[in-house]
């Protein structure tokens, strides 16, 4: 009787353990549902929508809404029809709601991955901020805290296939920055205990993480800094374009190995501070210090394979101040960062004149639509969205939507522009289709 | 049968001990309430200022907080104005939602569940609902810690009514008799269930009766939903019936207590096994409680739960349907559903285990091992020494050589985490560390020319960003980034430094006789009170647990009579046991106190003990005692209250002579004090600073 006890027990025991082993992709390429969702990088490296199915999420205000495409409904992602939502003044209530997020939508970021909306709030634990990962049901029935960090700035994060990759910055008690890459698993055996992926160099002064993306079996992050000993030692120009460090590396999850992602024959003064998915392979190209502000400079774009191996030029001579991005359909290549850094660079930005919204300035921009063949389909010229020129966030599917602030601010519209129209704009603008409008409570 | 229950409660009345712990219990629960309403502003404002309030109540808008009152009473008026859009809009929500995907599909538990929410709603309306003074209500709504009582009392009368008589062996006899194996149980258990609700309503009214008192609770006969934390209520009652709605809640959970103790106390024969189930799963339920969001995809486990049901505010301001085979079902029915049923399932089995358990005690697969490896090395104990025999018996014997263990595991994990390098989110606080750090001990010409060279280092930064901003090119933007970058990660930090430094000089004394102290360090060890009481706590529950049996042990055993007549004798016998007893404490001080003590030296190896409290420049203090013996000071308190707790369980050893309620009442109350002392932020660190603050 013991003895059948005990093998029962055990039993159990390997049966509960083998359970929490949850099976997750393991191809090579872009898989819905599962994958950091790529096409919903904006120009500011942050996820502020999120795709499931027929549904996509944004982030207005404090709260996330959901825009349900087939009956053109947008409401908060919060299931309770006794919740106030956006609407409630008693700030005991206000965290209740499903659809709140503590972090304001100029930092906050969604992302989706499983049935379930993530995002990072910031919240007080025992007079302390921290922060914390929190998932919310794609119907927001559910709203729950998944981890909670403890003294902790998370910068930057990317869900992939049920693992949270997450920047960490701290400082130890020398005031030495402490960067690290992490990972976390969210589900099966090791959950929820994060592991060190990558640490920066200690003579590197790091200034930021930009982009953190991952795309298959593979996971980018770019670090921006210094990287010296002795900072009176540079004396030169060229010194100085030599000690910048400015790199996108590619961590492959499988083998669990690091590589550069470089140009080939790559100078020292050239960078590569982004990458963009494009047929199952990465398109990037290098920006050179030395052609800093020569607009007329070219570069060559290349195209590889996800592990930055087997670089092939995929257009050349292409102007520098260039932003790539992609749909999975379209690569769609923008002059924005041209007009943008020139509009930063005039005297009327530099001495911050007034009324420069309305200000008519004499860039055009223009956005040129490649196919998977590399043929140009069209040019549109996307609207401004307050000084500087937007570029919104492609997304998946036939439409690319806007968040349009009307009324100074009193209310938020969600438009689009429709995809399927592309091959008849010849560089004209595209025309916005408003679908619906959220009354902003005041104070916001 | 009747007969046997009366008897019963007959027996209950004549245990002076019980009849003194309730009291006590019912006491604690008053004075567990007053402390909690002392530090609410609705005792300064409504009680202690009540004239001023019961003035403006009657028109005079010039006292002094006539600012508080009128945002309160706005707030309420809003509420009640506020409450008709409230429902108008729920119906409407509940019709956008109907068009979205989601809810296409009807036979889901989403859709069904909207339809219940406004369909719950739907009878509500605003008439009956009325601006009043709901001060007593929110207040009633706010104490919850009269189920701490409630427990500790349950399982108390498990013990009077079943462990003690088993203990006195006269199961075996009263199982002989006619009616001695279901209607005796019966008549035990239904003795525990009257009592747990005669405990229920004596609690409280008390509680009701001291709200009342203090607050009132303004006009009875409206609707729950005039105060606003009950505007998710969708039962339509009035304040009244709500509080006697709570009464009855509160009652039926005594009762489900009771039936799970006197099954644990009956299953368990061990009252030891038995109090540990009961703390685990209590434990548990409270966890699950305080860890599970009202929103998580879990929050059955937290809904159906007793802390949960508690809560007046959870019973009638929160509304919420669980997930029951995709149906939607309001919580607290699931609630009290799932308890009934449990109820009755420890029911029916405590009842037919008292009437066919032979209430013999079985060993275990751990309990195999263990008497192995004791077996093993018994050979060291094969002495004549008298002092560590009786050490032996209490701090080895029955298991409570895992108490040794616990204790310095725990300060191990302690010390580990002190030992470990800290780490910072805030660049501000990791320069302050470092600089302090750089300058830590007296008061120089050089520490100072140090600070002022940050400051100039800082200035020179500025100076030179000035001057990179008139160039261009690369290397002037990197070294724009680059100076940007310290700049930012220094300013604060500086900025900090000099403050102190500032505020420090201008306090009165030489400036030489100063100290450079890391002042945030210090004050994150003062103010860590869930720190201290954990280890308070552990400390004192694992010296309780050994010194409980120090007496009893051998009284039971009967065999006092035989040691007194030894060449040792009573008074030999006495003293060992009363050394035996301090070398308890003195683990126990040294395993909750060391890691403390580190930690304290860890900051600056006490370079700085020299430093009066006065010349804090982070706390107003207004002593001249020095660091060194302000921390001497505490760390002498902390273990003088071990030494007066150990004399304090030898005297109650000695004259009460049994262990589980030396356990009870020892734990318990140091528990008690524990929760009140942590509820408050209280310690003897922060109520000494309060005490020496100016």
């Amino acid at each position: 009787m013991k003895k059948t006890v005990k093998y029962i027990t055990i039993l159990i025991l390997f049966t509960l353990t083998i359970s929490g082993c949850s099976k997750f992709p393991s191809e090579d390429f872009y898989v819905e549902g599962a994958d950091f969702q790529y096409q919903y990088y904006d120009e500011y490296n942050r996820s502020i929508m999120a795709r499931e199915n027929d549904a996509v999420y944004f982030i207005i205000g404090y709260y996330i809404y959901r825009l349900d495409e087939a009956t053109q409904t947008l409401a908060p992602l919060c299931n309770k029809p006794n919740c106030l939502h956006e609407k409630e003044t008693d700030n005991k209530r206000v965290p209740e709601c499903n659809a709140y997020i503590s972090i304001d939508e100029s930092i906050s970021e969604i992302k989706y991955m499983n049935g379930y909306i993530y995002t990072i709030m910031q919240e007080w634990k025992e007079d302390e901020l921290c922060y914390g990962l929190y998932k919310i049901a794609e119907d927001g029935s559910t709203k729950e805290r998944v981890y909670q960090w403890d003294g902790t700035v998370v910068e930057g994060w990317c869900l992939h296939r049920n693992v949270l990759y997450y920047v960490e910055h701290t400082y130890d008690e020398n005031n030495q920055e402490v960067y690290a890459v992490k990972e976390m698993k969210l589900s099966g055996i090791g959950k929820l205990a994060p592991k060190t992926v990558w640490e920066p160099d200690e003579d590197i002064t790091v200034f930021a993480f930009g982009i953190l993306k991952a795309y298959g079996n593979h996971l980018y992050f770019n670090m921006d800094g210094v990287k010296t000993n002795n900072v009176d030692e540079l004396t030169s120009e060229e010194d100085w374009i030599k000690c910048s460090y400015n790199k996108t590396f590619q961590y492959n999850l499988q083998n669990k190995t690091f590589s550069e992602i470089q140009v080939p024959n790559q100078t020292a003064a050239q960078r590569v501070s982004d990458v963009t998915f494009w047929k199952n392979q990465i398109v990037y190209d290098a920006f050179d210090l030395t052609k800093n502000r020569q607009y007329d400079a070219t570069t060559d774009v290349y195209i590889a394979d996800l592990d930055g191996t087997n670089a092939k030029v995929l257009m050349k001579d292409m102007p520098i101040y260039r932003s790539y991005y992609s749909d999975g359909t379209y690569l769609f290549v923008s002059n924005a960062p041209e007009c943008a850094d020139k509009i930063i660079q005039s005297p009327e930005y530099q001495n911050n004149i007034a009324d420069l919204e309305n200000r008519k300035w004499d860039y055009k921009v223009n956005v040129d639509v490649y196919d998977e063949d590399m043929e140009l389909v069209d040019s549109v010229e996307p609207p401004f969205r307050g000084i500087l020129p937007y570029e919104p966030v492609y997304g998946i599917g036939d439409r690319v939507y806007v968040q349009i602030e009307e009324d100074s601010g009193e209310k938020i519209s969600i438009q689009y522009w429709d995809k399927t129209k592309l091959g008849t704009y010849n560089g004209s603008k595209y025309e916005l289709i408003k679908v619906c409008e959220v009354i902003l409570p005041e104070g916001d | 049968m009747g007969k046997l229950y009366f008897y019963e409660w007959k027996k209950l009345f004549r245990q002076r001990s019980f009849l003194f712990f309730t009291l006590l219990l019912l006491l604690g629960n008053l004075f567990a309430l007053f402390q909690y309403e002392k530090h609410t502003d609705s005792y300064l404002y409504f009680y202690r200022l009540k004239q001023e309030w019961q003035e403006y109540a009657n028109g005079n808008e010039n006292v002094a907080n006539a600012g508080y009152y009128e945002a309160l009473t706005k707030e309420e008026e809003a509420h009640v104005s506020f409450y008709g859009e409230f429902l108008n809009q729920i119906p409407e929500q509940a019709e956008k939602l109907k068009k979205t995907g989601n809810y296409q599909d009807t036979n889901t538990y989403l859709y069904r569940n909207l339809i219940k929410t406004t369909s719950d709603y739907k009878g509500l309306s605003a008439d009956g609902i009325r601006a009043n003074p709901s001060i007593g209500v929110k207040e009633l709504a706010g104490y919850q810690y009269g189920i701490y009582f409630q427990l500790l009392f349950l399982f108390a009368l498990s013990y009077f009514v079943i462990s003690a008589e088993r203990k006195k062996g006269l199961f075996l006899l009263t199982k002989g008799t006619r009616k001695g194996h279901l209607p005796l149980a019966a008549a035990k258990l239904f003795v525990m269930i009257s009592a747990s609700m005669v405990f229920g309503v004596l609690q409280e009214c008390e509680t009701f009766s001291f709200l009342g008192g203090l607050y009132g609770y303004g006009e009875l006969t409206r609707k729950i939903q005039s105060v606003s934390i009950f505007r998710d209520c969708t039962v339509s009652i009035t304040v009244l019936q709500a509080m006697l709605l709570l009464l009855a809640s509160r009652i039926l959970i005594g009762i489900l207590c009771a039936v799970f103790s006197f099954f644990l106390t009956v299953s368990f024969r061990k009252e030891g096994i038995a109090l540990l189930v009961y703390v685990a799963v209590i434990g548990l339920e409270m966890l699950l409680n305080h860890k599970i969001q009202i929103s998580s995809s879990l929050n059955a486990a937290k809904c159906i739960n007793l802390f949960f049901a508690w809560s007046m505010k959870n019973i009638f301001g929160t509304y919420l349907n669980l997930n029951v085979f995709g149906y939607p079902i309001d919580k607290s029915i699931a609630a009290f559903g799932v308890g009934g049923l449990l109820a009755c399932g420890f029911l029916i089995t405590g009842l037919r285990q008292f009437a066919l358990s032979c209430q013999i005690s079985s060993g275990n697969f751990v309990e195999e091992i263990r008497e192995k490896i004791a077996k093993k090395t018994s050979f060291q104990w094969h002495h004549t020494f008298l002092y560590l025999f009786e050490l032996k018996k209490v701090f080895m014997q029955q298991k409570r050589g895992y108490l040794c263990l616990l204790l310095l595991i725990w300060c191990f994990f302690c010390t580990k985490e002190i030992l470990e390098p800290p780490l910072y989110d805030d660049p501000a606080e990791g320069e302050y560390h470092r600089i302090l750090s750089q300058i830590s001990g007296p008061v120089t010409g050089e520490s100072l020319s140090y600070i002022e060279g940050q400051g100039k280092e800082l200035e020179g930064m500025y100076e030179e960003l000035e001057a990179l901003g008139r160039q261009s090119g690369e290397q002037a933007e990197l070294k724009i980034n680059l100076l940007f970058h310290e700049v930012g990660i220094r300013a604060e930090g500086i900025g900090m430094v000099e403050e102190q430094r500032d505020i420090l000089l201008g306090k009165p004394g030489r400036a030489f006789d100063k100290f450079w102290i890391d002042e945030k360090k210090y004050l994150s060890v003062f103010f860590d009170y869930t720190y201290d009481l954990t280890a308070f706590f552990i400390g004192i529950a694992a010296l309780v647990l050994w010194m409980s049996e120090m007496e009893a042990l051998d009284l039971r055993k009967g065999i006092y009579s035989l040691l007194y007549t030894t060449k040792a004798g009573k008074e030999k016998i006495q003293s060992k046991k009363r050394q035996v007893g301090i070398t308890g404490m003195l683990y126990c001080v040294l395993c909750t106190l060391f890691p403390q003590a580190l930690h304290y030296f860890r900051i600056d190896y006490l370079k700085n003990a020299g430093q009066k409290l006065s010349d804090f420049t982070m706390l107003e203090l207004n002593t001249s005692i020095s660091l060194g013996g302000f921390i001497l000071l505490i760390f002498l308190i902390k273990i003088s209250l071990f030494i007066i707790i150990c004399w304090l369980l030898i005297v109650l050893i000695r004259k009460i002579q049994n262990a589980a309620i030396v356990i009870g009442t020892g734990i318990g109350c140091a528990g008690l004090g524990v929760l009140l002392l942590w509820y408050f932020h209280m310690d003897v660190t922060i109520f000494f600073l309060k005490m020496f603050s100016s």
